[in-house]
């Protein structure tokens, strides 16, 4: 028995080892360096766009950029990877930042508020990204636990006991996918961050009022290729609506007192329902167990009724007359589909 | 918890160490261990459905007593009933109410008669379909009087919890599983390296093969009206691949689990893709459910003794039947009788017993007709895969269209990668034939002199898993059935 656990442990510890090391070391995601989020803050900072980027912590960025803010843009946007496209143009502002970070779940959206906040930063309008898992507790999002500081001091703020949170982000240390986005950079070399005045890259580019401009490739889908993604968005896991039991009345506690803190400070608060693809829409809407996501969105306008909030879109498609050619994906809108919702909002 | 995530990881190290360190003299406690540890392994999926597995497991260990113990036969046969009545009633609301609810609603209308059945919204319990068979099993060979009841609770309840076999099988009997439950189980080294040995092979197939295969599948399944022949038929291939290696890799991941602790599970696959015929790869796919219905429902139907309608009667029953178990859907159905359509020749002509043996035995090659043989026969069964993997009758229809259209001749709009896992697959199924005289893929490494020469294949396979693998812990596919 004792001689067969030497055998595994001599076998497996090695490769448990060079996993560490690799996944350590290349760390495609940065996370466990800042270096190359304050990169690509300050050239965001100077007035630049950059380009070339790829794997980084969007949360530590945001830390940085706000950070290194000079003065307090009169409209934020704070939401999810969904609404990285709402940008300084078709917001008709100059003063604008988008904080969207991919994924984001209630706590990303409390800990960025509350690096504004930190930073006696008000801004006059805040377009909050309403993404159906917001009220979900069962999302899987984990990535705000690197801004965990910042999410206890808004509980700190609103009065409710601060959590102890455990940052698993030493996981991805023996990680077999982080392994093999490791061994790519080892192979085509790790992208660095290049600074450009240009919009449109053939990388994904974030520009310097914190929105994003995809990548070539994924501008360019054909709709052949759109129709692939969405058929591979419905098949299996939905992302972050799976186990959705229940609106969590805690979620619902800390988004109201989000809306408070905001209505205190006098920002102007506009809710931004992302549509899903029409055939990812009609998926969900025929099954019984994404029920909430359509109960929680008609909680998101109840809200918005009770305290005179704007909302733009909806997750159904058709309320904002959006179709497929709207669409890079089962989730995500292409500029000319962000465009339409907005300027519904703006007549 | 699935086998190919963290949590197991986890999971089987804690149970391996208690299970031979601290409960190793004692069988009562190993057995206790590991029944509370299956029923944790259960409850990780969805704990309400606990307390369903509990009350199946109670009702055949009492029915079983009681049969035993019955005064007289009709009791005997209340017993009987009670149990077989309950377990396919749950079988039959979870699984197949909706089913029937649906295809009565759609054939009434077709007579013009409107009606409003109530569907249900239940969610299918994991691992029903295996653990309603166990019981089912266990309960007839007490009423045969082919086996005595289990009077020890958590040895019963261990037969029919097992968490390896709990969720995906295989189904095993109470014949031969439960021998081994009673028995005093010491440390078998050579068991449990076979059993580490078939984990990585499982792993191997599900992480490597069927995922990577699954991605491609399901994009031209999903779109396949879009597709040319030719893509069509590589979808078809890559979905032939995507489930055998999910689910014999299940299977081979399930039997080494179970190795570590000693027991020895009945095997499910034997290399079926290198069958000769139907009737031979119907010996090699999902063994332990195949023999189910050949004992509990084929020989008792008469099998092949009586006339030559009963033998066909007899035929599409077993195979429509095990069709529909695979799911409440009548594309499972039509698989089912179009694999009775390609054993129905071999029976009628009694050639159905001609390749018993491995093809090529104790040879490297196959012979010229050994070869066509196995071609025709994947071929077939690539084709009724189609059904299988089908949405819908209608949308297997169509993509069969499709695929025999003129656009089978033309170059499959597929990207590159696509072809990539093809060749891995190739690789795959040669390893495969170079191990198919052993009881899974890389079983023959244990024969290997050197152990420079294993540890270097062993490291060459985790290292693919690492390299190839797919690892978004996607769920093995019989687990829905």
């Amino acid at each position: 028995m004792k001689y067969f656990l030497k055998k595994i442990i001599f076998f497996s510890f090695p490769i448990i080892i060079v996993l560490i090391i690799v996944n350590f070391t290349i760390d495609p995601a940065n996370l466990f360096s800042s270096v190359y989020e304050d990169k690509i803050a300050t050239a965001l900072i100077s007035g630049n766009n950059i380009t070339n980027i790829d794997n980084y912590d969007e949360r530590k960025l945001q830390k940085n950029i706000i950070g290194k803010l000079h003065t307090c843009p009169k409209i934020v946007v704070l939401g999810s990877s969904r609404t990285m496209l709402i940008n300084s143009k078709n917001c008709n502002s100059s003063s604008f930042f988008n904080s969207s970070v991919s994924g984001a779940s209630i706590e990303d959206i409390l800990s960025i508020y509350q690096m504004y906040e930190n930073k006696n930063f008000f801004p006059k309008k805040i377009i909050l990204a309403i993404d159906p898992w917001l009220l979900n507790e069962n999302s899987g999002q984990e990535r705000w636990k690197s801004i965990a500081s910042e999410y206890n001091d808004f509980l700190k703020s609103i009065g409710e006991e601060t959590e102890e949170i455990s940052n698993d982000k030493y996981y991805q240390l023996i990680s077999p996918s982080y392994f093999q986005s490791a061994v790519k950079i080892l192979i085509n070399g790790k992208k660095m961050p290049t600074v450009t005045k240009n919009r449109l890259n053939e990388y994904l580019t974030k520009l310097k009022d914190g929105s994003i401009t995809y990548d070539a490739k994924y501008r360019n889908v054909g709709d052949k290729e759109i129709l692939n993604k969405v058929d591979n968005f419905i098949e299996g896991k939905i992302y972050s609506i799976e186990g959705f039991n229940q609106l969590s009345s805690k979620h619902k506690l800390l988004l109201n007192e989000l809306i408070k803190k905001m209505e205190d400070n006098n920002t102007e608060i506009v809710f931004f329902l992302t549509p899903y693809h029409p055939k990812a829409y009609e998926f969900i809407a025929k099954q019984f167990k994404y029920a909430n996501v359509f109960e929680s969105e008609d909680y998101f306008k109840k809200i918005a009724k009770q305290k005179n909030i704007k909302v733009i879109g909806s997750y159904n498609p058709y309320n904002v007359d959006l179709n497929a050619s709207d669409f890079y994906d089962g989730m995500h809108c292409n500029e000319k589909g962000i465009n339409l919702i907005l300027s519904m909002y703006n007549k | 918890m699935l086998f190919n995530s963290f949590n197991f990881a986890i999971f089987l190290p804690i149970v391996f160490i208690i299970y031979w360190f601290f409960t190793s003299n004692n069988k009562k406690y190993q057995n206790l261990l590991l029944m509370v540890a299956s029923y944790y392994f259960y409850a990780c999926w969805d704990y309400r459905f606990l307390f369903l597995l509990i009350f199946s497991t109670l009702l055949d260990y009492v029915t079983g007593l009681q049969m035993h113990y019955a005064k007289n036969r009709r009791i005997k046969i209340f017993w009987f009933w009670l149990s077989i009545l309950i377990n396919l009633g749950f079988l039959g609301i979870f699984k197949y109410y909706n089913f029937f609810a649906e295809s009565f609603s759609k054939g009434l209308s077709v007579f013009g008669i409107e009606t409003s059945f109530i569907f249900l919204d239940v969610i299918l319990p994991v691992g029903i379909s295996f653990y309603t068979f166990h019981g089912l099993s266990y309960v007839i060979d007490i009423y045969k009087n082919r086996i005595e009841p289990e009077k020890n609770f958590i040895d019963y309840s261990l037969f029919v919890s097992f968490f390896p076999l709990l969720v995906a099988g295989p189904i095993e009997r109470a014949t031969h599983l439960l021998p081994q439950i009673k028995k005093e189980r010491k440390f078998d080294y050579e068991k449990a390296s076979e059993g580490m040995r078939q984990i990585l092979w499982g792993l191997f197939k599900k992480i490597v093969i069927a995922d990577n295969c699954a991605y491609f599948a399901n994009i031209i399944f999903n779109n396949s009206e879009d597709y040319s022949g030719s893509t069509l038929v590589l979808g078809a291939l890559f979905f032939t691949f995507q489930i055998y290696g999910d689910f014999s890799g299940y299977s081979d991941i399930a039997l080494g689990t179970a190795k570590l602790f000693g027991i020895d599970l009945l095997k499910n696959f034997s290399f079926p893709y290198f069958s000769r015929d139907i009737a031979e790869f119907w010996r090699r796919w999902h063994i332990s459910l195949s023999s189910w219905f050949r004992d509990y429902l084929y020989i008792p139907l008469g099998g092949s003794k009586g006339g030559t309608w009963m033998k066909i009667r007899n035929t599409f029953i077993i195979f429509i039947v095990s069709g529909f178990w695979h799911g409440a859907n009548w594309t499972f159905i039509v698989w089912g009788a179009l694999n009775a359509l390609y054993f129905l020749p071999l029976m009628l002509l009694n050639t159905n017993r001609s390749n018993l043996e491995i093809a090529a035995q104790g040879k490297i090659l196959p012979s010229f007709r050994e070869v066509i043989n196995i071609l025709i026969t994947f071929s077939l069964t690539v084709f009724a895969w189609i059904f299988f993997r089908s949405d819908t009758i209608s949308h297997a229809f169509l993509y069969v269209r499709k695929m025999f259209s003129l656009t089978i001749f033309s170059v499959p709009q597929i990207e590159l990668r696509a072809y990539f896992i093809l060749f891995i697959v190739l690789i795959f199924m040669l390893i495969e034939w170079f191990g198919r005289e052993y009881n899974y893929g890389i079983g023959f490494i244990k024969n290997q002199k050197s152990k420079y020469v294993r540890y270097f294949t062993y490291l060459i396979i985790v290292l693919s898993i690492l390299l190839l693998g797919n690892f978004d812990e996607n769920e093995f596919i019989y687990f829905q059935f």
